[in-house]
């Protein structure tokens, strides 16, 4: 009881702006954009948000090629994240990465189906970009604004997780 | 909250954490070996021993027993714990993303399908096709994909065929007194002396080295598919609408686009506003069976695409193609006189001009394909090819056109995605016949048992109607009315 107490007044000493204190704040169920700390982008608007999950754009301001990362296929966070992003039901998002393959444009981006492990690719590859639960987003990743408003914001691009796709 | 007041709290927290520490616990023992960062804070405690006791041991004894059993507690889930952390950290170091996009990653398609095609009785298509029903072995395309460097990719298709065991060489003919002769690939196996096989072909459909350092200029270097239309870049039997080839991409397809080029492609994107916008420039050899061998003009073809793609009100992708180029055929032999020398005569010549338009458009569950082409053929004097109609006849220039339309329905089955389709099909051969036409009507449906799997089965109605070349090739009147009822069943799988 007395060391749990001594946690949360340690944890009440971090200094703001650290990831613990932005997901303090936020629902654990808000969808976040995160890329690595490394990575200077903090803002990213949801029409480039789009290109890059769609694969259209790869590569970053900088010019180092766009990593992306998706959750797995079936899982309620990727459906979210297809159809409040990419207006794609889970057979059309299928089948879209089906045809960009046989097109020859491309292949569909990795999906990691941990958070914990996705987080970490995240950390250390300064070209990732994924998308996960604000409530697994710890420290070492950046949470991206979108269209300049940050996770939690009234009017959120990527809203939260909803009790239907859980 | 200001550093000061952090600092302060900082220190209670550490005060009451050692305080805690301080307090008589039964974990109290030896510092553990693992390091805290981990251990899961639940294990820093440890719960109750999950060994029973002998009740005859003295206290003491017991007590260190319960404690030896409460470390090796700790212990073994520690070890789980770094466990799964080796376990995680050797993902991660198989998903490193540079390494992991440098790999050579290989994928493709494959379609096999049954035909039933039959013709009408008095119709050409019974000596030029097999209207018996039957499997036909269609696409076994294997993609090689590599990325030696973040900015270069190499791709190449490689399609496999059955082919050309079967295919007739010559047709028994009564005028010419040529007989019937069919292509027999069969070969002895070296492997087993008393076995033979048939070989087949190997058709390379695209490779390319791609300079990719930029999204709005890629340059992209070796023989590309044509950026022309919808069914050209869908390209694969897993993406395309139908199972039934459109007829502006069947029998003319020569005289509007070449399906594939040898050259140079200089392409991007670009986000306009909530547009996205596609451009491909082409410098190729340009069309002819040799084009991707030699290419005896000076000329190279030119072509290109734009396309624009959006979101409002439905998803929406608008393209316009456009080619010039000049197809030649030659002859070469050896002149004796006035000294001996190789000569390269050109024996037909043309250049053709080519313009296409195409819309994909999807609106809810409905599915909207359509595309028109047009190409102009001019032959260059002295080198226009015979007419099938003798010697002495030359072919015309001409202009020709053709278009087909798709639409199709998903059905709002979440179980299973099943689209019922139909397609219409219309060409215009020739500006000089202006009564010969084809067209074809297709009605179809398609079904995803997975996302990887498509199955079509699908009926079409053709005709060709014609005045002039075919007819005065089967010796008949001068009216040709050539007509068949096809019926095809595709299975097509995406790997």
């Amino acid at each position: 009881m007395l060391r749990a107490l001594a946690y949360i007044v340690a944890l009440s000493a971090l200094p703001a702006g650290s990831g613990a204190t932005q997901e303090g704040a936020l629902d654990p169920n808000t969808i976040v954009v995160v890329v690595s700390l490394k990575n200077p982008l903090k803002d990213i608007s949801r029409k480039d948000l789009r290109a890059i999950f769609l694969m259209r754009s790869r590569h970053w301001r900088t010019g180092r090629s766009i990593v992306v990362f998706n959750a797995a296929p079936k899982s309620a966070l990727r459906k979210h994240f297809d159809h409040t992003l990419l207006g794609f039901s889970p057979r059309q998002s299928a089948t879209y990465w089906v045809d960009f393959r046989i097109r020859g444009t491309g292949i569909a981006p990795r999906s990691v189906a941990s958070p914990r492990l996705l987080r970490r690719i995240v950390n250390k590859h300064v070209e990732a970009i994924a998308y996960m639960r604000a409530g697994d987003a710890g420290r070492g990743v950046r949470i991206l604004r979108v269209d300049g408003r940050a996770p939690g914001d009234k009017h959120y691009a990527l809203g939260r997780l909803s009790q239907v796709h859980r | 909250m200001p550093w000061t007041s952090r600092a302060l709290g900082l220190c209670c927290a550490m005060l009451f954490s050692s305080w805690a520490d301080a307090t008589p616990s039964p974990s109290l023992g030896p510092p553990s070996l693992v390091p805290p960062s981990l251990v899961p804070p639940s294990l820093v405690t440890p719960e109750s021993s999950t060994t029973s006791l002998p009740t005859s041991l003295p206290t003491s004894e017991s007590r260190q027993l319960k404690e030896v059993n409460q470390k090796l507690a700790r212990l073994e889930k520690a070890h789980r714990a770094l466990r799964e952390q080796v376990s995680e950290l050797d993902q991660l170091a198989g998903q490193s993303p540079p390494e992991q996009s440098r790999r050579l990653r290989v994928y493709g398609f494959f379609d096999v399908n049954f035909r039933y095609i039959r013709f009408s009785d008095e119709g050409l298509g019974r000596l030029l096709s097999h209207d018996d029903p039957m499997f036909v072995f269609g696409n076994l395309n294997i993609y090689f994909d590599a990325r030696p460097s973040p900015n270069w990719r190499f791709m190449t298709e490689i399609r496999f065929l059955l082919n050309p065991v079967g295919d007739t060489m010559t047709m028994e003919n009564p005028l010419t007194g040529e007989s019937y002769e069919g292509v027999d690939t069969l070969t002895a196996d070296a492997l087993y002396p008393f076995d033979e096989f048939n070989f087949g072909a190997i058709e390379i459909e695209r490779a390319h080295v791609t300079w990719q350092r930029l999204d709005w200029l890629r340059i992209t270097m070796g023989l590309y598919l044509t950026p022309f239309g919808v069914w050209n870049v869908d390209h694969g039997s897993p993406t395309r609408a139908t199972a039934l080839t459109p007829i502006i991409y069947a029998t003319s397809a020569a005289a509007f686009f070449p399906e594939r080029q040898l050259g140079i492609k200089v392409h991007g994107q670009v986000q306009l506003d909530d547009v996205d916008l596609d451009y491909e420039v082409t410098l190729s050899n340009g069309a002819g069976t040799a084009a991707t061998l030699v290419d005896p003009d000076k000329d190279k073809a030119l072509g290109g695409r734009i396309r624009l793609g959006g979101r409002w009100p439905c998803l929406w992708k608008l393209g316009l193609s456009g080619y010039a180029g000049r197809k030649s055929a030659f002859k070469q032999r050896i002149a004796l006189a006035p000294t001996f020398a190789l000569v390269r005569e050109l024996t037909v010549a043309s250049s053709t001009y080519s313009l296409g338009l195409d819309l994909a458009a999807t609106w809810g569950p409905w599915v909207f394909q359509a595309e028109v082409a047009a190409g102009w053929v001019d032959f260059e004097a002295g080198h226009r090819p015979e007419a099938i109609r003798g010697p002495g006849t030359y072919t015309a220039d001409r202009f020709q056109w053709g278009a087909y339309g798709f639409l199709g329905y998903e059905l709002p089955f979440s179980w299973i995605a099943l689209r019922p389709y139909f397609s219409f099909n219309w060409v215009s051969p020739d500006d000089n016949l202006p009564k010969d036409f084809a067209y074809a009507a297709t009605g179809g449906l398609a079904l995803r048992p997975a996302h990887s799997v498509v199955m079509k089965v699908e009926y079409t109605f053709s005709a060709v109607e014609s005045e002039a070349d075919i007819a005065a090739l089967a010796f008949r009147d001068s009216k040709l009315k050539d007509e068949s009822h096809n019926l095809y069943i595709q299975i097509a799988v995406a790997f």
